[in-house]
């Protein structure tokens, strides 16, 4: 077995036996169904405390979506939330809710950057993330500096792969998504989202090695 | 640390502080409630002027059926032609008998001329 399928060797055991087209599971937090609830019927305190509850998560998955870009970052979390307060009251409580808030996340952030593309105000190309300075201002010791470098040095990997496989890794590697339920949200096969998993982690390690970092 | 664990990127950690350092730190909530009320005005505000479009093309439409058939009621038929010195005399009757003349002001052998003698040679059995 190649050191790239013992990698992938990390993805969920359960995953592999689960069939196309699985129907999410009813993994969401009760307190989170209470307030969505809630919050469908217009209770503005409910969805505050909801969108607080998954806050990391959403701003997390968006900013991976638009690559790091904080200024796009900050418009597709703002916009998701947006979404998300307007498509809470028509929310089918036999599906996920994280599948649900997602699926939002992932639409405003890929409407985003179309309308950033169209209108062309600022360009996400490979050579902004170049231009970045490698010293963050907050760094004071050298492993700092080096952390900084190696999240820039990933910032510039990630900025080359599609959106929908930045996050998809994102949701597999951060937020621990199976396969089923990424499957599920980016309506494929899991056999698909298996090997679309691998060939990103792979592509990723690729480009890494090129700029001298082991992906681990 | 080696130089070779310098050169490590563990991914799990690594996207999760790319992400978290140029995601946006807290949601501005006053926001989403003004731009979720602003949205329902600006897609109602958008159906009120594709509906105004389609009821004025519709009209438009119509209007011109209307006209075609108004106006090809009342069309000429050319029921004789004749010849004289210049000006160029045509007799024309409506379909109410009616006799009117043409005058072209036109020479025997202008575009003009040939044109409405082809056109009455064509016609002259059945009409326009």
């Amino acid at each position: 077995m190649s050191a790239e399928k013992k990698e992938f060797g990390r993805l969920k055991p359960d995953d592999s036996a689960a069939t196309a087209q699985v129907s999410l599971p009813a993994g969401d937090d009760p307190v989170d169904l209470s307030l969505a609830e809630h919050a469908a019927k217009g209770d503005k305190g409910a969805f505050e405390r909801l969108m607080w509850r998954w806050w990391d998560r959403i701003r997390g998955y968006c900013a991976t979506f638009v690559a790091f870009d904080p200024e796009l970052a900050e418009e597709a979390a703002q916009e998701s939330l947006i979404r998300i307060y307007k498509a809470l009251p028509r929310w089918r409580k036999e599906s996920s809710l994280g599948g649900y808030l997602y699926g939002i996340c992932r639409t405003a952030s890929l409407d985003v950057i179309r309308s950033r593309a169209r209108h062309s105000a600022r360009s996400m190309s490979v050579e902004d993330f170049d231009s970045l300075s490698l010293e963050s201002p907050h760094s004071t010791g050298e492993a700092n500096v080096l952390q900084e470098e190696a999240n820039q040095m990933l910032a510039k990997a990630m900025q080359r792969l599609d959106p929908e496989d930045r996050s998809m890794l994102y949701l597999h590697e951060v937020e621990g998504k199976g396969l089923a339920e990424l499957g599920a949200m980016y309506n494929l096969p899991v056999g698909t989202v298996k090997s679309r998993l691998f060939r990103v982690r792979d592509k990723l390690s690729v480009m890494l090695k090129e700029m001298g970092y082991e992906l681990r | 640390m080696s130089s070779a664990e310098k050169k490590e990127i563990y991914l799990k950690d690594a996207l999760k502080d790319a992400a978290m350092s140029s995601a946006p730190s807290f949601p501005d909530f006053a926001d989403v409630y003004r731009k979720a009320e602003q949205r329902p005005r600006k897609v109602r505000r958008i159906a009120f002027s594709a509906a105004i479009t389609a009821v004025a093309a519709a009209a438009s439409f119509w209007i011109g059926i209307a006209w075609n058939s108004q106006t090809s009621r009342d069309i000429a038929l050319i029921d004789s032609w004749t010849v004289s010195a210049a000006p160029v005399a045509v007799s024309v009757s409506t379909t109410q008998g009616a006799q009117n003349e043409i005058v072209l002001t036109a020479y025997q052998t202008s575009p003009v001329n040939l044109f409405v003698q082809d056109l009455w040679e064509s016609s002259a059995g059945t009409g326009l």
